[in-house]
């Protein structure tokens, strides 16, 4: 290769070095030095590259182990290695060079966007003050300031770096974007750097990027920042500091960073006034373009309804329709709006929460504050305000009454079992639920994108956010939040975590009791095992206990204490009661038995409720401790009592006689809810008037409530100005939307028919794919086409219980082709009831209903499904490929099981998805097609081929043809875990080997009595002989057997051989007396005909003869085992020598029976998969037809020796 | 403060006396092993070796089965050392072969499947030829389902106690039966009532015996007698009366489950109570393989007595029982405890040599060992033991090994006595129940200065009667190297 190095086009001194360094301003220019084209960026299956011209033909490579830093690197390990032109082409020879584009590359300016540059000269010349340049090409150059200044805002940019082989550190390709003038991110030549402050994506002197995520020079790269500027009190001093998200190429380098002053060299001072955008000049040729800025109004932003596939492919920019149909059906706009079906099914609108039975799960205070007030109560609802224009006060009172027609006299769901909290925050972060909601342990990720959880503390208690999880679609059917098979008590564990709720059965000191005595007392010293009769009892101590305080009777074993208050009932309503106690208790209201929780026990609590009038209420508790832990504890709720222990609740005068209490008190807290049945009607007229019941279900006498508040259709709501007005009106539900957001819903409004009209074109798969995709948030998890996949700072939330896996192991697959890889039903099944198929990633797919997940298989199918693999047909027994399959995926075969699991057994590396499943998930077409090339079909799969180059490596099976194998290994897996466990497999296998001599094994074998003798030989061909039956009962080929079933632990059931084309051979003794030819064969079993097995003997070889004999004769049973290519067969001898008078009184061996076609040379085709041969030293062979089957019989007449020649 | 003096004083002064005194309790206190040392074989490498069986063959080997279904020839096994090298594997591929027996030059096995004979026709020190004896009962596939096989009886035959099919039930025949296979090859049902069995064996008088295990209808494990034509507790296998008829008659009335053994031995003249029950949690847990001493004293001074091991615990006990009002009745020692594995198979060599087997595969045991094939040789050392523990109208006779001390023998505070029971019910196993304080109101020691008569105010009659001995002390100053006695008091002996 030719290596001249060209005149210079601009002379700069490097700092630090001192050297004279060559600048090339364009592209065109830097191919004229050879390192050019050879620097870049590089890939294979498990490495990054990123090759660095540091000029004169010397480069310095960084080795990224898993891939590229944001497309794959483990984020810790690389390696530095410098080389020279000639080296490092024969390092780069196998990679594959790539060239990455920032995914904003080109975005378009949204709705309001500012357009500082857009390569024009009318918008350099309207935005940029005086001294800004521009090359003849149209980009904008380095040093020049806007005339336009921003306060919050969302921006993008777009930057090149000049190739400057041998400038190093802040001398190449230096630059700056400065915002508001004060705070830089840096711009500067930082490719394969370690990404410092002062390198791209940096904070100048204030923070590095979470990543370097700089490209080659060269490279048009992105820069997609959201600034918050920081705020200032009337008195000019700073009460918050700015904030700002950065990302570079698309990659978040900051999330939510705040900027405590101005970085160095700033031009403009933090104020309160706007700031201007700012490009630096350090005299390198940096270029500029596409570079918009949307002003924002941060607070009025975050009341705005957060739909996830909406912040994420449409805030900025993209698909503008397509984002309306989102938000039109996200927000439930068709709930008011009539639309015909067609728009419908193109939306699919998200069903707001069924409300019935709404009291038992959220807190009544919560619902109150949230009809009220949403937008407050749960910034990014999707729920509306629907009280525009109503006062606090009214809206207070109309939400009031909204919650006690919806409560209707339920409480919350409290209690249960306490749960680990640090056990639900780990599932809560690892089984996916922060692909849509935020990380709440420090972590970050874009809120913009997130699922709020604002409030939830204050909605759900733990008892009643568990139920909710366990189920979500009962609540929520249109699946937008799925379930999630968590599994064991880890609902509970993240509704602990989420809510806080962590209070458990509070015990004796530890409750929280009343300061003062509020209950009498009275305690006998006594052991009882029941609770005795008290009334003929003396007590041996009285007093005034405050609450069920159980130290009062000074002793802790054989007491009984009996405590008497009054409780104050305010509300007339259920209440619930539980006692707990370890030993026994009772409770009594009112002088009624109401819990019996009697006699001698550990801790156990009992639960009662009864409906309770206002007013003054006697409680007694009588409890009593043997012996051991002491515990007694009584929670109860009802109408306006939050759950918890009463104690504090129960009141006495000093005399013991109630305090008389008033029983409409003036409320004590005003933000308690206190059930009140008479505004249950009011209640009930808003729920249809405000418009709630139309989008919210709630049932009466079994009938959905019906909305009474009219809405015009959705076809006539473009440009009308509704919901979408700039001002809100009296009566219209308040989204809160932004407007981009308000920009989107017009734009797919103005074209409502079109889209009704795209649903029955071929176009409607892609569309409804897509809007569905969005919807569910499957693009939080799941990239197809391009599009979606974690987002970079989420993407770290996925983890792998096998961290080797790399991202295969961590990130869910993504769906490109899906529709050809998996069947139909499958799919169905997953998105229908979630999945746990790869064990070793730690997030779940979950489970979003079968009314949601038809459509999307149904799209996928449609979308992607081919069928084009060329399958082979022959006529070989299924069993006999699948056996052939099953040596083809072991050790000896392609070794599918070094990394795929087979059933609960281990594979010896990684654990990849397991092979029992396979047929049940995969089609047989895209199988036959995926496994000779499976990059093609995965790029960066670490799934190897088997056929390289169209050639097997496996030369014995098939003669290594590709097709045949590809049909045994497909036949193998289509036998799920029925096809027996792969050579090679590592687990606790006690596999027994007849590597030269037979090995016997006699035990409870599958598919035989238990009298089952086995023998392994070492031709690769073995059996079963059953004693019971005097019969050869099984024949397998292969692999012998497994011992550790029975010879491990105590040995219960049946084990299945370990080989293939198990074949069950005979049922029965396979010699016999017929009275005639037309008898049918005795099937009884043998030892009641009197046959009785005798032994074996084993010749040189450890070969058995089974011997038996019954009244007629004496059998030898002697199979011999003959090698074959990779598997062997079976000759049998039977030598019958007939022990009655009459040596020809009609014994028969019995060669075969079933469906027998007759083959050349005397084969025989039983059943089209047995063949066998008979030679005899008697008679020949005759065939009789007996019912529906055939039998070959040989006649035996004197002593006889019959070769059986069997395959299988 | 004064107190703890006080204590540290008295704790020096018995010291101090002891040191004057006793010169035998200055020295270290005699354990088990210096009368009885225990030695581990060395297995062959890689090998499973779960002994379950022991047979002395002609040529001088020992035959060892296993649970694997192997049998293994181990040529002198009564080297000082045994190692790997001699092991030889005679066979393989048994089902579960758990008992061996002589005869002939055959060796036969009882597997789970049948009674079997093994012999090597070439020479080659291999077994080449199998002979099914007999396979008249069944299994149903339920890993319970095991046999043990005795040895061979004054008959010739083989007594072989068959497991139910878990632990209440019996789904094919025989399941819950004690069978004897003739030297004609004959199955002759002999005694039900079997649970699930350890181990059998005869005694010196050539009546057969088996352990049983805690369970349903098993308060706890036992050594139980095998009356020809009686049960033996369990009914669960009754159902095989429709064959056994011809051989034992009817089929018993069943007893009633919350009795007591003696109650129903009172009202069921064909339930043969058990002869000498093992406390559950004091004496193990899980009784199994039985070995009558019949060594003539090679191995020391127990004459007759029986030995049986505890799996869980993984020890060896030792019997004495004596016959009352024609019942088999007696009491059960600890002898020796530290075992490898979970002791199983016991053997006891002419020479006075004792062989034990060990697995814990299934049923965990104190000895860790997955598996041990251990011998226990005498070391000529008598210990100071209870010989004999005989049940009188009024009491015990208790016999010691060594001549025994006066004073301590007859002072009453020497003993501790307690009884109790279990319930014979069908629910798995029972607690202690009926527990008494007898009074030991007396005791004079023997003239032959080796025994003491107890006079006990109080014997219950169906219960464990637990005797202390701790003050007990032989004539040379040393206590009882295993003071705790536990007499199984069905019958008590009239004048």
């Amino acid at each position: 290769m030719m290596r001249i190095a060209l005149p210079v086009l601009a002379l700069v001194v490097c700092f630090g070095s001192g050297l004279q360094a060559q600048v090339y301003e364009t592209p065109e220019k830097a191919v004229e030095d050879p390192d050019f084209a050879l620097q870049g960026e590089y890939t294979d299956s498990t490495r990054g590259l990123q090759v660095i011209a540091m000029g004169d033909g010397e480069f310095r490579v960084v080795v990224y182990t898993d891939g590229l830093p944001g497309a794959g690197w483990n984020g810790k390990d690389k390696q530095q290695l410098d080389l020279d032109a000639e080296q490092l082409e024969a390092m780069v020879g196998k990679f594959k060079r790539v060239e990455r584009k920032s995914p904003t590359l080109g975005i378009k300016p949204p709705v309001g966007s500012v357009v500082l540059f857009d390569g024009t000269a009318d918008a350099f010349k309207e935005h940029w003050k005086e001294g800004a340049r521009i090359t003849e090409d149209g980009l904008l150059m380095e040093g020049c300031t806007s005339i336009d200044t921003f306060g919050d805002y969302s921006m993008h940019l777009e930057f090149r770096l000049p190739f400057m082989p041998k400038a190093r550190g802040q001398g190449r390709g230096n630059s700056g974007l400065y915002h508001q003038g004060r705070y830089e991110t840096q711009v500067l030549d930082s490719f394969g750097l370690k990404g410092k402050d002062n390198e791209a994506g940096g904070l100048y002197s204030i923070k590095e990027p979470d990543l370097n995520m700089c490209l080659p020079p060269m490279a048009w790269q992105t820069y997609d920042v959201d600034f918050t500027a920081a705020r200032f009190d009337e008195d000019g001093k700073k009460v918050s500091n700015a904030k700002i998200t950065v990302k570079l190429n698309g990659v978040v380098v900051h999330r939510d960073v705040e900027l405590p002053r101005t970085t160095t060299a700033a031009p403009v001072k933090e104020s309160v006034e706007n700031g201007p955008i700012y490009l630096q000049d350090h005299g390198n040729p940096i270029r500029y373009r596409n570079i918009w800025v949307r002003p924002r109004d941060i607070e009025a932003e975050a009341r705005r309804p957060i739909v996830p596939g909406f912040e994420r492919f449409h805030a900025s920019g993209g698909d503008s329709e397509a984002g309306g149909l989102l938000l039109i059906g996200e927000l439930n706009c068709t709930g008011c709006h009539q639309a015909d079906s067609g728009f419908l099914a193109a939306t699919s609108p998200k069903q707001p929460p069924i409300l019935d039975k709404v009291g038992e799960r959220v807190h009544p205070e919560w619902l109150v504050d949230f009809i009220a007030n949403p937008h407050d109560t749960k910034p990014g609802t999707t729920m509306p305000d629907l009280m525009s224009g109503m006062s606090d006060e009214q809206r207070r009172q109309a939400a009031v009454a909204l919650a006690n027609y919806l409560v209707d006299g339920n409480t919350i769901q409290m209690g249960g079992k306490t749960a680990n909290t640090s056990q639900g925050e780990r599932v809560f972060h690892e089984a996916g639920c922060v692909a849509c909601h935020l990380p709440r342990d420090g972590r970050k990720a874009s809120a913009d994108t997130s699922v709020p959880l604002v409030g939830i503390e204050d909605k759900y208690s733990r008892a009643s956010l568990e139920k909710f999880l366990r189920d979500p679609l009962a609540v929520r059917p249109s699946g937008r939040m799925p379930q999630i098979e968590l599994g064991g008590d880890n609902w509970r564990h993240v509704a602990q975590y989420l809510t806080g709720d962590d209070a458990g059965v509070a015990f004796g000191s530890q409750r929280d009791l009343p300061k003062e005595p509020n209950m009498k007392f009275s305690a006998y010293f006594r052991g009882v095992d029941k609770m005795p009769d008290l009334e003929t009892l003396k007590a041996d101590k009285t007093g005034v206990s405050r609450g069920l305080d159980i130290g009062v009777g000074g002793r802790n074993e054989n007491v009984i204490i009996s405590y008497e208050g009054f409780l104050p009932i305010r509300k007339a309503g259920k209440y619930s009661f539980r006692l707990s106690s370890d030993d026994g208790s009772m409770l009594y209201i009112d002088g009624k038995k109401l819990i019996d929780n009697d006699g001698v026990h550990p801790n156990t609590s009992k639960e009662a409720s009864l409906t309770l009038q206002p007013g003054m209420h006697a409680i007694q508790v009588n409890w009593f401790e043997k012996s051991g832990d002491e515990v007694l504890a009584l929670d109860w709720t009802g109408p306006g009592i939050k759950s918890g222990g009463i104690d504090k609740a129960i009141v006495m005068t000093a005399d013991g006689a109630p305090i008389v209490v008033e029983v409409e008190t003036e409320e004590a807290d005003p933000e308690k809810f206190v059930y009140d049945s008479s505004l249950v009607e009011r209640g009930r007229e808003l729920f249809a008037s405000l418009g709630c019941a139309a989008c919210h279900v709630k049932t009466e006498q079994g009938k959905p409530v019906q909305s009474t508040n009219k809405a015009r259709a959705l076809a006539d709501c473009a440009g009308a100005k509704g919901c979408l007005g700039s001002k809100v009106d009296t009566g219209v539900p308040n989204y809160e939307l932004t407007s981009i957001q308000k920009a989107a819903i017009e734009s797919a409004l103005s074209s409502t028919a079109d889209i009704a009209k795209t649903q029955q074109s071929a176009q409607g798969h892609q569309t409804r794919l897509n809007h569905s995709m969005t919807a569910l948030n499957c693009y939080a998890c799941h990239q197809r086409d391009g599009k979606g996949g974690p987002e970079s700072d989420r993407n770290a939330l996925f983890v792998s219980t096998i961290p080797e896996m790399g991202d295969e192991g961590r990130l869910p697959p993504p769906l490109d082709g899906v529709g050809d890889k998996l069947r139909e039903d499958w799919m169905n099944r997953v998105i229908a009831n979630g999945d746990k198929s790869r064990p070793y990633m730690k997030t779940y797919m979950p489970n979003f209903g079968s009314e949601n997940a038809k459509p999307l298989a149904g799209h996928l199918v449609a979308l992607d499904s081919k069928t084009e693999a060329n399958i082979v047909e022959s006529d070989e027994p299924e069993q006999r490929k699948a056996a052939f399959g099953r040596q083809m995926v072991g050790a000896k075969g392609l070794a599918c099981v070094s990394c795929h699991t087979y059933g609960k057994f281990k594979s010896t590396g990684i654990q990849a998805i397991a092979l029992d499943t396979m047929a049940q998930r995969i089609r047989e077409d895209w199988f036959h097609r995926y496994l000779p090339n499976p990059q093609k079909y995965r790029p960066g799969t670490r799934m190897p081929t088997g056929y390289p180059e169209g050639k097997s490596t496996v030369k014995n099976i098939y003669g290594g043809d590709q097709s045949r194998q590809l049909a045994a290994m497909w036949a193998f897996l289509e036998k799920g875990d029925k096809g027996g466990v792969p050579e090679g497999i590592v687990s606790g296998m006690i596999e027994l080997k007849p590597d030269d001599k037979p090995v016997i094994y006699r035990n409870f074998i599958e598919g035989v009595t238990p009298r089952g003798i086995a023998v392994g030989y070492p031709e690769r061909a073995n059996l079963c002989w059953d004693a019971n039956r005097m019969a050869l009962a099984l024949v397998w080929q292969d692999r012998f057997i497994d011992a550790a079933k029975h010879w491990e632990g105590r040995g219960q059931g049946n084990q299945t051989p370990l080989g293939g084309s198990v074949t069950e051979f005979e049922t029965v003794a396979p010699v016999a007396v017929l009275e005639n030819l037309e008898a049918a064969w005795p099937d009884q079993p043998p030892k009641e005909r009197d046959y009785k097995f005798l032994g074996y003997r084993l010749d040189k070889q450890g070969r058995p003869t089974f011997r038996y004999r019954f009244p007629d004769a004496e059998v030898e049973d002697t199979p011999v085992p003959i090698a074959g290519d990779f598997s062997g067969t079976f000759q049998r001898i039977l030598k019958v020598t007939p022990t009655g008078q009459d040596q020809n009184s009609g014994i028969y061996f019995r060669a075969g029976s079933g469906n027998i076609e007759s083959l050349d040379d005397g084969w025989f085709l039983i059943n089209d998969g047995l063949r066998i041969r008979v030679k005899t030293s008697g008679s020949e062979p005759l065939v009789r037809k007996v019912g529906a089957n055939s039998e070959i019989l040989v006649p035996v007449n004197g002593a006889t020796t019959i070769t059986q020649e069997i395959l299988w | 403060m004064i107190m703890h003096m006080k204590n540290y004083l008295s704790l020096l002064f018995c010291l101090l006396f002891c040191l004057l005194c006793s010169p035998v309790l200055a020295q270290d206190a005699p354990t088990e092993v210096d009368y009885y040392p225990i030695t581990r074989f060395e297995t062959p490498e890689g090998v499973v070796l779960e002994a379950s069986g022991f047979q002395m063959m002609p040529d001088g080997k020992m035959a060892v089965c296993s649970r694997r279904g192997e049998i293994w020839m181990v040529s002198d096994p009564f080297a000082k050392q045994v190692t790997a090298d001699q092991f030889k594997r005679f066979a393989h591929g048994l089902h579960e072969t758990l008992t061996l027996a002589e005869r002939d030059g055959w060796l036969y096995t009882t597997q789970r499947s049948d009674v079997s004979r093994l012999r090597d026709t070439d020479g080659d020190g291999e077994a080449d030829e199998f002979e099914v004896v007999n396979d008249g009962w069944e299994i149903s596939g339920d890993y319970h389902e095991y046999a043990f096989g005795s040895k061979f009886d004054k008959n010739g035959d083989i007594w072989v106690v068959l497991c139910l099919t878990g632990s209440f039930s019996s789904k094919v025949p025989y399941r819950g039966w004690c069978v004897r296979v003739t030297s004609s090859g004959e199955l002759i049902p002999t005694t039900s009532g079997v649970r699930s069995p350890g181990g059998i064996g005869a005694n010196h008088l050539g009546d057969m015996f088996y352990t049983d295990n805690q369970g349903p209808w098993n308060g706890t494990c036992a050594l139980k007698h095998l009356p020809e034509g009686k049960f033996v507790g369990h009914p669960g296998g009754f159902e095989w009366y429709k064959l056994a008829e011809p051989f034992i008659g009817a089929r018993p009335e069943e007893p009633k489950s919350g009795s007591r053994f003696m109650t129903e031995a009172k009202r069921l003249p064909k339930y043969e109570p058990p002869a000498v029950l093992f406390p559950y949690n004091k004496m193990g847990k899980s009784a199994a393989g039985v070995a009558c001493d019949t060594t003539g004293g090679k191995f020391g001074p127990f004459q007759n007595q029986m030995f049986v091991t505890d799996q869980s615990y993984s020890t060896v006990m030792r019997c004495y029982m004596e016959k009352v009002k024609g019942h088999y009745q007696g009491v059960c020692f600890p002898f020796l405890e530290g075992f490898g594995s979970g002791s199983l198979g016991l053997e006891l060599t002419k020479n006075g040599t004792m062989f034990v087997g060990g697995t814990n595969r299934g049923w965990g045991s104190r000895g860790r060992k997955p598996f041990a094939v251990e011998r226990v040789d005498w070391t000529g050392k008598v210990p100071f033991e209870v010989l004999e523990m005989k049940a009188k109208p009024d009491g015990f006779e208790l016999l010691f090994t060594e001549p025994v001390d006066q004073q301590t023998v007859e002072d009453l505070e020497s003993y501790k006595l307690t009884t109790y029971t279990y319930i014979f019910q069908s629910a798995y196993g029972s607690p202690e129940v009926d527990h008494t304080e007898p009074t030991i109101t007396k005791a004079v020691a023997g003239k032959d200065g080796k025994s003491v008569r107890l006079f006990v105010n109080g014997l219950q009659e169906g219960h464990v009667h637990e005797l202390h001995s701790d003050g007990v002390r032989s004539k040379s100053g040393t206590p009882l190297l295993h003071p705790e006695a536990y007499y199984t008091l069905n019958y008590i002996p009239e004048n």
